[in-house]
């Protein structure tokens, strides 16, 4: 507001100038030429306020300019003692296109200014946009950073209740399964005691059968068996469950223990865990094929139950309608290494697919010993290998397990759990 | 052990069927002694130091005592605790007799003055071959006069 009013004063004191000025340089004139008759230089006085008004006002001050020249001209008509001469239209010619340049120059210089104004302005603009998104992108970032850390810190936290809990439910399977089999005792000994009790019952009552009747007889001979088929029974529940028992002791110890990796000759180690298997093999006449083998970095034991628990199955489920054949194969990904066991035994039913892994879940037929632990037990392994384990199968074709062992496992370092 | 009648086996054991079996299979070593069957920690304390249910009663002149450390009441640690820092009881033999296999735990009963650490088998039938050859352990064992 000041700056408008300053600007309006200055307008008005210029005009007043100008028209002191213009006076000034009228009555110069009048006076040296009228009253004292001499001096001409005095005369060119008045392209003082010409040349002001074409700088201030630029194109308006032309045409002040031009109505000033005219004027001055017009009022030498007016002095009679003075003639006009061409040296006089000349001089107001000369003064018209100084004026007129002055004018364009000034023009130019006030454009470039205002120019130089506006891109100054905007550019103060857009650098202050510029700042405030700057500003606004900082804080979002400071915001982010903030959700990041507590995002972490709820991470951080939830890993150690993992831990936790993981630890405790370890320490539960081991605490479980260890008093679990105190029972487990007192059931086989028992069992045991039953046993001998009736065989001392037994001679004396067989020497008295004869001496009975055949209805009591045949009671007693009924009785003695049911003993016998009871006892069983119980012996066999109390062995399997001594199985389930120590399987899920086993699992339980597994997060316990420490693996190392090193560098494996997978050759060499499926050698030897066909050799173990080298009766049951023969037994059957199973033809197996190996196919040379990578190495790669991994637990020893790990992969030695991992082979184990595989080749043991196929050479377990076979098929009795044709020969068993077993081959073992390797191939090389991206960043892990995949091994390949393919048998031509039974095959497993598309039902039975996901029971595959899971724990004591058997294949349909159940005339094969076992647990069911070994496949959960070795895709944990692999699993602890940055590995993945699956199979494919046709019934009455074959099956194919496969696993791949990760290259990103640390080499010659232990892994804890 | 020397004058076979005379040395009473205290027993300590919660598991009614432990101690069952662990009383025949020792008949069938030729144990003939006298068994003492107590089933907690408390109860065990009481019969050595002739204190609550055994006060005013005799205990036996030369004992020894087969220790479960799974005890509710008081554990196992503490009766033989107990029986170490005690003048009277100091000298009776401990034979441990537990489920536990942990090296620390073995260790520290040691520690404490067990005289004979042995881990139960967890199959009967090693359970069994592992209470007879106690038995004939016991056998050749020299137990202090009182």
């Amino acid at each position: 507001m000041k700056g408008a009013l300053l600007q309006i004063q200055a307008e008005k004191g210029k005009l007043t100038l100008i028209v002191f000025l213009t006076a000034a340089s009228c009555f110069l004139t009048y006076y040296f030429h009228v009253v004292l008759g001499t001096g001409t230089l005095v005369t060119h006085f008045y392209y003082i306020p010409i040349i002001l008004s074409c700088i201030w006002w630029q194109r308006r001050g032309l045409v002040v300019a031009l109505f000033l020249a005219g004027f001055l001209v017009l009022s030498h008509t007016f002095i009679r003692s003075y003639a006009v001469t061409p040296n006089d239209y000349l001089r107001t010619l000369m003064l018209i296109v100084i004026a007129f340049v002055l004018a364009t120059l000034s023009e130019r210089i006030a454009k470039s200014e205002a120019a130089l104004r506006k891109a100054h302005d905007e550019l103060e603009t857009r650098v202050e946009e510029r700042t405030a998104e700057l500003a606004k992108t900082n804080r979002d970032l400071k915001l982010e950073i903030e959700q990041r850390q507590r995002v972490e810190e709820r991470l951080e936290r939830s890993a150690k209740e993992l831990e936790q809990r993981n630890e405790e439910i370890k320490r539960f399977a081991y605490i479980v399964s260890h008093d679990l089999r105190a029972p487990l005792i007192n059931l086989k000994g028992f069992a045991s005691e039953l046993r001998h009790a009736v065989e001392v019952i037994a001679a004396p009552v067989n020497s008295t059968l004869p001496h009975l009747n055949n209805k009591q007889e045949s009671a007693v001979t009924t009785a003695f068996q049911d003993v016998a088929e009871a006892l069983g029974f119980i012996d066999s529940s109390v062995s399997r469950m001594d199985g389930y028992i120590n399987a899920v002791l086993r699992l339980s110890r597994l997060g316990r223990c420490e693996l190392e990796f090193e560098r494996i000759d997978m050759n060499a180690l499926v050698g030897e865990t066909l050799e173990t298997l080298a009766h049951q093999i023969e037994k059957n006449r199973i033809r197996v094929t190996v196919e040379s083998l990578p190495e790669v970095v991994a637990d020893q034991v790990s992969v030695q139950q991992i082979m184990g628990n595989l080749l043991s199955n196929a050479t377990l489920y076979l098929d009795p309608k044709r020969p068993g054949k077993i081959e073992i194969t390797a191939e090389r990904g991206s960043d892990e290494t995949i091994f390949h066991v393919r048998d031509n035994g039974q095959g497993i039913a598309e039902a039975d697919m996901d029971k595959v892994f899971a724990p004591f879940r058997r294949a349909s037929r159940h005339n094969i010993p076992g647990e069911g632990m070994g496949l959960p037990y070795a895709q944990t392994l692999v699993n602890r290998h940055g590995g993945h384990i699956w199979c494919e199968s046709e019934p009455g074709v074959g099956t194919t397990f496969s696993f791949t062992i990760s290259d990103h496992l640390a080499k010659k370092g232990k892994e804890d759990e | 052990m020397n004058s076979v009648q005379e040395v009473a086996i205290l027993m300590v054991e919660d598991d009614a069927g432990h101690a069952r079996l662990i009383e025949k299979n020792l008949r069938r070593s030729k144990i003939t002694n006298h068994i003492i069957t107590v089933g907690d920690g408390q109860q065990a304390v009481d019969y050595l130091f002739r204190e609550g249910q055994y006060a005013g009663t005799l205990g036996p002149s030369n004992l020894l005592v087969l220790l479960d450390l799974n005890l509710p009441v008081f554990d196992g640690y503490q009766v033989l605790r107990r029986m170490k820092e005690d003048e009277r009881t100091r000298r009776i033999p401990v034979i441990i007799l537990t489920t536990t296999d942990d090296p620390r735990e073995v260790a520290r009963c040691y520690d404490l003055g067990c005289n004979v650490y042995i881990t139960k088998p967890v199959d009967y039938d090693r359970f069994c071959e592992a209470i007879r050859k106690l038995g004939l352990f016991l056998s050749v064992v020299t137990i202090p006069k009182e």
